[in-house]
């Protein structure tokens, strides 16, 4: 059999587009296959780089072997079959494809062999894992959603920057054990937290996962965050923060776990709690607890998805996922109520259950470094996780008082991959025959933890507190309330803040907007009175004669007499009405008429008020011919205008509204269509005493 | 013929084209057919002047001497042939999608709108190919004029006042600062020729050379940086082919593209460097990418939206120009391809959607996935082109910029692309999911599927150029191909392993993906989103009728009836739970 170097997250890929695509009779078998294909590709994978090709002026390794990443890439494989199983008749064919995209997507994260094939992968499973929670269809999950992937869109590319700088300063984009000493190192890691769900950003997941589908959850649990502790394992190992952040998540983790109500957000919590005992393995560094982190999240993604599993059947069965609406399911879901269970008391740490495995791993390795606080917060912690998923999650679920609810179990293809999920659970948990060595080897030769060391360190401290009393622990009661956390940030005070800025911006731009019209048109009437069609310069100045016509002038300015008398007095007389200059110069005794006109072709006299009549004005052949304005203009031939720009204005000008036409829109803040409007000639802001005050621009 | 007449053809092509097109007015499908050979020999030409570059044959055309010293004429290099050939070979593919869309909705003077088509790709490629700033200059300003008939095509009020607005600012902006900036220069250098390196003297002051930048910035108002945006969402009135090719890759990259030759050819990148009052250009163009996401965040209008998308994609162009570093320079030319690929197949998308559905606001698209999907899926492949996600080309380009970023240790780039991220995914995320994840608002008045085929052929090429830009931007990257030799891995790799054998793996994958599909036999039954009513997708074997939906033919209809009974074994819905008791 020859080596077949496909890189095996394209399987699973060719899988997600096939499922998409074929009939809905095929689609069950596509399904099935693509996952067990995808395993079969995993192992065929030799160590070290068996692929590469150019990409972005880069000789990109796409596939890399190694025991680790075949370990996590044998998880998510696995983890995908039970997926399919789980959803294969309950979820849509766009959500199951999507969900296949994810997984593949996280397969290519497991054996990339540098940093810009990782991050393909990463924004791959990015995009995917939004379509999931998507999948979810109501109101919830879509704001949801868009979070869920802006966040990791931003994260992804801080991720991008760390890499960029890594790779312009240092000239290499290899998979290496990184030291947080520069820029470039810090954004990593910050990318790669940000996946983690490290507070204080970790708030995407428990926003975002209780709001996928039933099955839609399951999925969620497992990939995102495994693969950023396999990334911190491979360029991280041994870096003092994470222990610290490691903590703070894991605390962060049971406090809000403790807190929560919707069952789902309880596994959500849970979920970063655990990744928090991964993260702070990580940080300890050792071979051993570097093992410890690698076999977590091997048992993790098993318990979880039994516990995502479980939560889920509940909500398909029942269509609630509040514990105050939930209680005393076990009567009519007993085989959903074990596998619960087991799940839960894996995720305890149980002997002779998985989590207990892999956790003591790393707090013995915790010991072993003589990290004594470290060691005995995580042993405290682990009595924290019994608290809220050991007990809180089955007992309010499936126990504790009846709410009446019969609900059916749940459908079988639910249940078979219950049992697989649980029994792999027991599996790696029975320590004689170490399943978890047989499953993947892993690297460094694996130190299984011995029975009697283990149990005196972790299981007798978990196992304490799980006295029948904890559920009355005041902090487990059933409450309807809403734990306030970080995402309040840019759920509420982002979008607030956005608000804010808006209005700031569009005042500012009104006030600047308007400034800036009325110093034009200040300017313009200055201008015009002195060299306008009817300004000093251009008007003419009354002979004995010529005052006889120019009576009609003024006479429609509003029955100014003043004006009709200066004018017609004699020349070299006073004025009668000192103070009281020519109506040119005192726009207001033309009362509301247009102020707007045009020199060159437009040299009629009387224009003004014949505007403000509604009349034409006189084109210059015609007002050269009938002299100066007068009744004869009355008389003026209508023909439209031959200077296309003029007759649009005019034109506009009449088809102005009256003042006392209601506005169409007077509430609205926001014209209709988008686009703008003609606007009003410069002028127009003389009026705006009129104008309507919405943006209609009327 | 030498090689350099080719470009003085492909500069003629598309007017000779414009007259055959009006000459050819009377009988439209003569007429239409005119527009696309028009096109396709455009980019042939346009590919006969790429190999005689690449074959190192001088590449000059002097048209016509203006003044002593002053000509206009004709030059190519690789960025100008990449414009050049973006724009042609995507010419040809707006053509067949004009037909569909100018049809599709009856749109009136049919023949004016063809004709100054070309007439505006012949400018553009004038562009392209101009030798001296003069020449870029005239080529600019005929484009300006030939693309107002355009955006006023409708002849209604709101588009008379679109295009008075977009000819406004355009002219006002070239002749009040481009105009003295190329008489500047012309008095500061003597010449107005392009030369790699630049062509003002070494003594020139940094004051006036950051001014005359600004002004060529401001000045090349069709690259709409912030002060001078306003023209491009007044133009989207503009039929949505125009918005598409000529707002999305020829004009608005005529801008950035003259912005780019500018920096790198009348200043050079190393005489530029040396000033740090530009980076008050660099700041503008960063404020212009965020704050024209910001505006997009708000807009109502699905075509508005994208005008200020773009507004701030282009602006990455010339913030790319203005970092000055080597990566960053083969940025902003990855970012010309990718943002055209992206922002083409996004318009083709909207216009798609206005002829079936006469829908134009954002909120009116809930459900839209189901009746068109090919349309929608092609739009979230611009999407996330725009968002710069892999596997679309928007990934590449900004890869470059930030690696031309970080060449000079450049934090406010890298802040404002992060930014600009978050804000891209968060005006273009729910546009998505809307149009997939929510139910129709109301049934619309007459039910629809895909808009006429052509249209559907033109935006699915698009957004496959998108995907596979990706994976093949090595032409761009590096023009004259891959030197022999430099290839690591050659000692350890098996055959398996080569990289013609993943090409070749590659090929076998599409065919098989190809085969799947065919495999459906189209049956739109097969592709159903649980809506009742089932999609209808277009058939590339059987072509649909132009016009109208036209009705399922009786053998379809028996067929899909068959496959629904054999198909739906049980209600696979989610929701159908059994009832709690």
């Amino acid at each position: 059999m020859f080596e077949i170097v496909l890189p095996p997250a394209f399987f699973m890929i060719f899988g997600a587009v096939l499922v998409a695509i074929v009939r809905p009779a095929l689609r069950p078998l596509v399904a099935i296959l693509t996952p067990l294909l995808t395993l079969y590709a995993i192992w065929q994978v030799e160590d070290g780089v068996r692929l590469a090709m150019p990409f972005l002026g880069h000789e990109v390794q796409l596939v890399e072997g190694g025991p680790l990443r075949r370990l996590f890439a044998t998880i998510f494989a696995l983890m995908a079959f039970g997926g399919v199983l789980f959803s294969l008749r309950q979820a849509s064919w766009w959500e199951l494809s999507a969900a296949l995209a994810y997984a593949a997507g996280a397969i290519g994260v497991s054996f990339a062999g540098d940093l810009i094939v990782m991050f393909v992968f990463w924004e791959f499973m990015a995009l995917f894992s939004t379509v999931v929670v998507w999948s979810g269809g109501t109101e919830a999950a879509r704001r949801a959603g868009i979070r869920y992937a802006i966040m990791h869109l931003v994260g992804g590319i801080v991720l991008k920057i760390g890499i960029e700088g890594l790779m312009v300063h240092t000239g290499s984009v290899e998979i290496r054990a990184l030291t947080l000493d520069s820029f470039d190192t810090w954004m990593i890691l910050l990318g790669l937290l940000v996946n983690a769900a490290a507070p204080p950003i970790s708030a995407w997941l428990p926003d975002a996962y209780p709001e996928s589908t039933a099955t839609g959850g399951v999925w969620l649990s497992a990939f995102t965050t495994k693969t950023a502790v396999l990334a911190l394992i491979l360029l991280f190992p041994g870096t003092e923060l994470l222990i610290y952040v490691g903590l703070w998540m894991v605390f962060y983790g049971i406090l809000y776990a403790l807190l929560e109500n919707d069952m789902r957000r309880i596994l959500a919590y849970s979920i970063v709690n655990q990744v928090g005992f991964m993260v702070c393995g990580v940080g300890i560094g050792t071979q051993a607890a570097l093992n410890g982190a690698a076999a977590h999240a091997f048992t993790h993604i098993l318990y979880k998805a039994l516990l995502f599993m479980s939560a889920g059947a509940v909500l398909h069965v029942t269509g609630r996922r509040k514990c105050s609406e939930l209680g005393g399911l076990f009567r009519t879901m007993p085989f959903t109520t074990a596998c619960g269970v087991v799940g839960a008391l894996s995720i305890s740490a149980f002997p002779l259950t998985s989590g207990f495995v892999s956790k003591s791993l790393i707090v013995d390795a915790a010991a072993d470094q003589h990290l004594g606080a470290v060691w005995f917060l995580l042993v405290a912690a682990s009595a924290g996780v019994f608290l809220h998923a050991g007990i809180k999650f089955p007992w309010f679920v499936f126990f504790q008082k009846d709410s009446g609810l019969r609900p059916p179990e749940a459908p079988v293809d639910m249940r078979l991959a219950m049992i697989l999920f649980a029994a792999l659970c027991l599996l790696i948990g029975d320590l004689s025959r170490s399943w978890l060595y047989r499953l993947a080897p892993l690297p460094g030769g694996l130190s299984l933890p011995t029975p009697p060391s283990t149990c005196s360190r972790s299981s007798s401290c978990c196992s304490s507190p799980g006295s029948p009393s904890s559920p009355c622990c005041p902090w487990m009661r059933r409450t309807l309330t809403i734990t306030l956390d970080t995402d309040w940030l840019w759920r509420v005070a982002a979008v607030r803040g956005y608000r804010l800025l808006e209005r700031l911006a569009n005042r500012l731009r009104g006030a600047a907007e308007g400034a800036a019209a009325e110093a034009v048109r200040r300017l313009y009437a200055r201008l015009m009175s002195s060299h306008g069609a009817e300004g000093v310069l251009a008007r003419t100045w009354p002979t004995g004669q010529h005052a006889a016509l120019e009576r009609r002038l003024p006479a429609g300015a509003g029955g100014d007499r003043g004006a009709d008398e200066r004018l017609l007095r004699p020349l070299g007389e006073p004025d009668p009405l000192p103070g009281r200059g020519p109506v040119h110069d005192r726009p207001e005794a033309l009362g509301e008429g247009p102020r707007e006109t045009l020199a060159g072709p437009f040299l009629a006299v009387d224009q003004p008020h014949r505007r403000a009549l509604g009349q034409r004005p006189v084109p210059l052949g015609k007002a050269l011919l009938i002299g100066v304005g007068g009744e004869a203009a009355d008389g003026v031939d209508p023909r439209p205008h031959p200077n296309p720009l003029a007759e649009d204005r005019h034109d506009r000008a009449r088809r102005r509204p009256a003042a006392g036409r209601a506005c169409p829109r007077p509430d609205s803040r926001r014209r209709s269509d988008g686009y703008p409007r003609a606007r009003a000639g410069v002028g127009g802001g003389a009026r705006s005493g009129r104008r309507c005050t919405c943006h209609c621009r009327r | 013929m030498i090689a350099a007449h080719w470009l003085g053809l492909a500069v003629a092509v598309p007017f000779a084209g414009a007259l055959l097109i009006a000459l050819a007015g009377r009988w439209p499908n003569l007429r239409d057919g005119v527009s696309l050979a028009t096109a396709v020999a455009l980019f042939g030409a346009v590919l006969m002047a790429l190999r005689g570059l690449l074959a190192g044959e001088p590449m000059t055309l002097a048209l016509v001497e203006l003044f002593p010293g002053l000509a206009l004429a004709l030059h190519t290099e690789p960025l100008s042939i990449l414009f050049a050939s973006l724009a042609s070979g995507l010419w040809i593919v707006t053509a067949v999608y004009a037909i569909g869309y100018m049809r599709g909705l009856g749109e009136k003077h049919q023949t004016r709108f063809y004709c100054c088509f070309a007439v505006s790709l012949g400018a553009a490629i004038g562009v392209a190919f101009s030798a001296n700033l003069l020449t870029l200059f005239v080529f600019y300003e005929l484009l300006t004029f030939a693309t107002y008939p355009l955006v006023a095509h409708k002849e209604s009020d709101e588009a008379r006042s679109g295009a008075r607005t977009y000819l406004a600012v355009l002219l006002a902006s070239s002749i009040l600062f481009l105009l003295p900036a190329i008489a500047w220069t012309y008095a500061l250098a003597g010449t107005l020729d392009f030369r790699l390196g630049g062509i003002l003297p070494r003594g020139v002051e940094p004051l006036s050379a950051v001014l005359l930048l600004a002004l060529f910035v401001l000045g090349t108002a069709k690259a709409a940086v912030m002060p001078v945006h306003r023209w491009l969402p007044a133009a989207m009135v503009a039929p949505t082919p125009v918005s598409a090719l000529l707002h999305a890759v020829a004009v608005v990259k005529a801008g950035v593209f003259a912005i780019v030759k500018v920096v790198l050819y009348v200043f050079g990148t190393e005489m530029l460097g040396r000033f740090p009052a530009e980076r008050l250009l660099v700041w503008l163009a960063g404020f212009t990418i965020v704050a024209a996401s910001l505006v997009a965040l708000r807009q109502q209008n699905l075509k508005r939206m994208l005008a200020y998308s773009t507004v701030g994609q282009l602006s990455y162009v010339v913030l790319a120009t203005l970092v000055l570093t080597p990566f960053a320079e083969i940025g902003a030319a990855l970012h010309i391809v990718a943002h055209a690929f992206g922002k083409i197949t996004l318009f083709f998308a909207a216009g798609a959607i206005y002829v079936a559905s006469k829908k134009t606001e954002l909120g009116e698209l809930g459900g839209i996935g189901r009746r068109m999907p090919i349309t929608m899926l092609a739009f979230a492949i611009g999407a996330l082109s725009m968002i710069g996600v892999p596997p679309t080309a928007g990934f590449a380009s900004k890869w470059y910029i930030i690696a031309g970023a970080f060449q000079l240790d450049d934090y406010f780039v890298l802040a404002v692309i992060t930014l600009s991220t978050g804000l891209n995914a968060a005006y273009f995320l729910p546009v998505v999911f809307r149009a997939f994840f929510r139910e129709e608002e109301r049934p619309p008045a007459k039910a629809h599927g895909e808009a006429p085929w052509p249209m559907v052929a033109a935006l699915a090429t698009t957004a496959l150029l998108t995907l596979l830009f990706f994976f093949y931007n090595g032409p761009v990257v590096e023009p004259r191909g891959r030197p022999r030799g430099t290839r690591r891995m050659s000692g350890q790799e098996h055959w398996l392993a080569r990289p013609r054998t993943i090409r070749w793996l590659w090929r076998i994958f599409g065919l098989l993906l190809a085969a799947a599909l065919l495999a459906q036999w189209f049956d739109p039954r097969a592709w159903s989103f649980r809506s009742r009513r089932a999609v209808r997708l277009p058939c590339p074997l059987r072509l649909p009728r132009l016009r109208g939906d036209g009705a399922v033919r009786e053998a379809d209809r028996a067929r899909a009836q068959a496959s629904r009974r054999l198909l739906r074994p049980r209600c696979l819905r989610s929701s159908c739970r059994p009832p709690s008791s």
